[in-house]
């Protein structure tokens, strides 16, 4: 798991003593940054490997389709690769990466005409045909207002073992507004902390976890139908 | 007539505030009244198991998924770029 | 006790109590509390949001299948219905807190709160629901009839039935702790009485105290 960085702002550290370029950097990033310069390719597709998911749902935030999102990381390693030389390591190279992903994003989005601040990307949601399993007590119930009316059914412990509780996460989070999904895939299956997420979606963290509460709200919910259901 | 007590969270509430919860952001007071009524409900606590087994399914998730034609593309590119540096 | 602030500002640790999840697990912190052995206490766990622990009047709010007795080392901080320290450590488990505990706790709950209710009927003038009520023989029985009687909030006694049948159910089911909830909800609305609802938790607390002979020790006061 990546170490914590402090929140707020920027990853940028302060002028460093001249210990040399990437004396900031972790000895991994170090590694894996004169790797790439020397031409190793085990390291680049490694690294593209690692992080391809994640580049490509954080590109969807800003982009019209999961296939335009899919050149834009391609042409984002184009960039990565090019400012390689330059790079000085005062900052993570995972943040560094994400920060040029999110540049060409925002560019081809904008080229799209789909300049639309972030915040206002909440699509609406294609449902209604999934009705939910359980309800709450409305307001002005006489004995408890805002209770549960019929709470959640207990989950059978090896319906999330299954591999089909896998399939259904996914699909489900396929299904997410481009927002949600992003913060949920960095987050809950990529493990990044919040403050990488924020920083690299340039979210604050207040907005970071409405998002993936909403996200995770829904996955719970998909899964909520399937996994009570007790095997005869 | 409900006994609503304005130091008790209702279902619907906390529901809502689980991810914060999770990531011990919420502010002390919240936090016990949070934790108190889990301590008694049994609705709230199969909840908030289930949204834990969630986000721990989520992260099983995390395997590399590349396509092929993607590999080639990038590879392309990677060489391309070290013969012209 | 005594307290010795020396110059090294040493203060006696305070025993108190805690609940915990089984294997001595922190119910909501998740950590581990290390086990007590050879007549040894268990090492210090000092989690990075602290921990939190019971004076007697808190006993009913933090219910959980294990209790122990613990240290706590000072400074404490007072909050409304726990206390808080750096670390912790635990003394010994209190064997007479079990699962059937659990259950005869919620039972016994539900059981003051039939009372009230039958009081309050009678107070109503009517006669044949609290005698319905009180001929009840078991918790499902009492949830039952008391269900059949909760379809207004008109009065009193027809408001708190309806929590009495949520009070009964949960006795039923072995949850306590929401048995307990119920029950105290039950005597507010019976009794019309808003300061009932802190009564009813101090008598749940003396009834565990009685029942785990937890007076013979001292604790961190109130």
């Amino acid at each position: 798991m990546p170490a914590a960085v402090s929140s707020g702002g920027s990853f940028e550290q302060p002028d460093a003593a001249q210990d040399g370029p990437l004396s900031l950097l972790s000895p991994e990033d170090r590694e894996l940054v004169e790797h790439l310069r020397s031409g190793d390719e085990r390291t680049f597709l490694s690294l593209v490997e690692k992080n391809h998911r994640a580049m490509v749902r954080a590109a969807m935030g800003f982009v019209a389709s999961e296939a335009v999102a899919e050149e834009v990381v391609q042409e984002a390693w184009v960039g990565i690769l090019q400012g390689l030389a330059k790079f000085e390591g005062r900052c993570p190279l995972r943040a560094w990466m994400f920060r040029i992903l999110i540049n060409c994003a925002k560019m081809r989005g904008g080229r799209e005409a789909r300049s639309v601040p972030f915040s206002a990307l909440e699509t609406e949601d294609a449902e209604g045909e999934r009705r939910a399993v359980e309800s709450f007590r409305p307001p002005d119930d006489p004995r408890w207002p805002g209770h549960w009316a019929k709470g959640p059914e207990r989950w059978a412990d090896e319906r999330l073992a299954d591999a089909e509780a896998l399939v259904r996460i996914k699909a489900e989070i396929e299904r997410l507004p481009p927002n949600q999904r992003q913060v949920i895939t960095l987050r809950d299956i990529e493990d990044w902390d919040s403050a990488e997420v924020c920083e690299a979606l340039g979210i604050s963290e207040a907005n970071q976890r409405v998002l993936l509460h909403r996200a995770r709200t829904k996955v719970r919910q998909a899964l909520a139908g399937w996994a009570a259901e007790v095997t005869p | 007539m409900s006994v609503a007590r304005p130091e008790e969270i209702a279902c619907r509430q906390l529901v809502e505030l689980l991810t914060e919860f999770l990531e011990g952001a919420l502010d002390e007071p919240t936090r016990t009244r949070v934790e108190q009524h889990l301590v008694w409900c049994p609705g709230c606590t199969e909840y908030l198991r289930q949204f834990r087994a969630t986000i721990g399914a989520s992260r099983r998730l995390a395997e590399d998924d590349l396509p092929d034609r993607v590999k080639e593309n990038l590879l392309d590119a990677f060489r391309h770029w070290r013969h012209g540096s | 006790m005594p307290s010795a602030t020396g110059d090294t500002g040493a203060e006696p640790p305070m025993r108190a109590w805690k609940f915990l999840d089984p294997g001595r697990l922190a119910p909501f912190g998740g950590h581990v509390w290390p086990a007590p052995g050879n007549g040894a206490p268990g090492d210090w766990v000092e989690p990075e949001g602290g921990v939190y622990a019971c004076r007697s009047a808190d006993l009913p709010w933090w219910i959980r299948p294990e209790l122990w007795e613990v240290e706590l080392d000072p400074p404490l901080r007072t909050l409304a219905t726990q206390i808080s320290a750096r670390r912790g450590r635990l003394l010994r488990r209190i064997p007479a807190w079990d699962e059937t505990a659990i259950r005869s706790y919620g039972v016994a709950c539900a059981e003051r709160a039939r009372e009230r209710t039958v009081e309050a009927f009678l107070r109503e003038g009517r006669q044949e629901e609290a005698e319905a009520l009180r001929r009840t023989r078991s918790m499902l029985e009492l949830c039952r009839v008391a269900q059949g009687l909760a379809s207004d909030v008109r009065t009193p006694a027809s408001n708190a039935v309806g929590y009495l049948a949520a009070a009964a159910v949960r006795a039923a089911e072995g949850w306590g702790p929401a048995a307990a909830l119920h029950a105290a909800d039950t005597v507010v609305v019976a009794t019309r009485d808003p300061d009932a609802f802190a009564r009813e938790r101090e008598w749940q607390a003396r009834w565990i105290i009685e029942r785990c002979e937890l007076s013979a020790i001292p604790v961190a006061a109130v």
